[in-house]
């Protein structure tokens, strides 16, 4: 695959839909490569728009199942523990995204309605190989659901507690780049073929 | 003090305690000042006070206590959260090792060491507050 950085990396669910968007240059032909992908539950309707040639067929919806695990999480899960209203939206994103020729590093968003707890920043691509290097490095850690010092720590514990899913989280986004860059690949042999 | 947040401050030199400070409340402090080896309550010297004996006499324990906070630590000064016992910033050989700092909307803690090791000093800090200092001060009626 030609030389990439990632851009954006965003999933949300709210109002019963499922939203997905990612951007990612190729260097090389200088060139933004753009997909949304909707998916709402109520209809089961799945919408796709953007500049990357993703067909619905089974790999859009095992985008989707990774999506959706990504958004099932002990760390989305604990957010809800300190909101008492009722579910309006989950997400998770990527930010601070910082690429190098040896691998992106991100900061990782977790939202449950107006809660957030963030922290980076992390080796997204390629995934990290050791769950326990999560809490072996210095990390910055922000959120806005630790109303006291002792919430934080709890959390801190958490995330700790989490390392291999989040780990396992980090192989999912991976994965779905993986199968992106793929799409982009074939595009770009089957445009150099046809010239 | 930062904000309305009361802190305990402690500095230590070469793994022992150098100095701390604790407001326990409104009315009351008490203190080990730099290179001394004893306990003022209040700014006074905790042995010239009215049952100033007992108090001398919990002096090397409580300053071993402190040292026991300090053992990890060459040059340092921590700041713990006066309520919780939890450390809000570690300030290691004249680097910020942990920080928190809290605004209107968010707290963030930025580290310069691993969660677990920031997991490691906040179970030793709180473990000696809750375990050793605080029973050692109720003991003689120095904290409620």
């Amino acid at each position: 695959m030609a030389k990439w950085e990632l851009n954006k990396f965003k999933v949300e669910k709210s109002d019963n839909v499922l939203t997905f968007e990612t951007e990612i240059s190729v260097i090389e032909f200088r060139k933004n490569f753009a997909v949304t992908i909707t998916y709402n539950y109520n209809d089961k309707k799945v919408t796709v728009k953007g500049n990357v040639d993703l067909k619905q067929d089974y790999t859009l919806y095992e985008i989707i199942t990774e999506l959706e695990r990504l958004l099932d999480n002990p760390l989305i899960k604990e957010l809800a523990k300190h909101n008492r209203k009722q579910e309006y939206r989950r997400g998770f994103t990527l930010t601070k995204i910082e690429n190098y020729p040896e691998g992106i590093l991100a900061n990782l968003r977790y939202i449950f309605n107006n809660k957030y707890l963030e922290f980076g920043n992390i080796l997204i691509y390629p995934a990290f190989k050791d769950p326990k290097k999560l809490c072996e490095v210095d990390l910055e850690v922000e959120t806005n659901t630790a109303s006291n010092v002792k919430t934080l720590y709890d959390l801190l514990t958490i995330i700790c507690t989490s390392s291999v899913r989040i780990f396992i989280d980090i192989n999912r986004i991976n994965k779905i780049l993986n199968t992106i860059l793929q799409i982009l690949q074939k595009g770009v042999l089957y445009a150099q073929s046809t010239i | 003090m930062i904000g309305n947040r009361k802190m305990i401050n402690i500095q230590c030199k070469n793994k022992f305690v150098s100095s701390f400070f604790m407001e326990i409340n409104e009315n009351l402090y008490i203190e080990k000042k730099m290179e001394e080896g004893h306990l003022y309550i209040n700014g006074v010297r905790a042995k010239v006070m009215p049952d100033g004996v007992t108090y001398q006499m919990i002096e090397p324990e409580l300053i071993r206590y402190f040292d026991e906070i300090c053992q990890k630590f060459n040059n340092a000064e921590i700041d713990v959260d006066e309520k919780t016992f939890l450390p809000l910033f570690v300030k290691h050989d004249n680097e910020y090792i942990l920080r928190i700092e809290f605004d209107a909307n968010s707290t963030k803690m930025i580290t310069k060491i691993g969660l677990d090791e920031v997991r490691h000093i906040r179970n030793i800090i709180e473990n000696v507050f809750r375990n050793k200092i605080i029973p050692l001060l109720q003991k003689v009626n120095l904290y409620g």
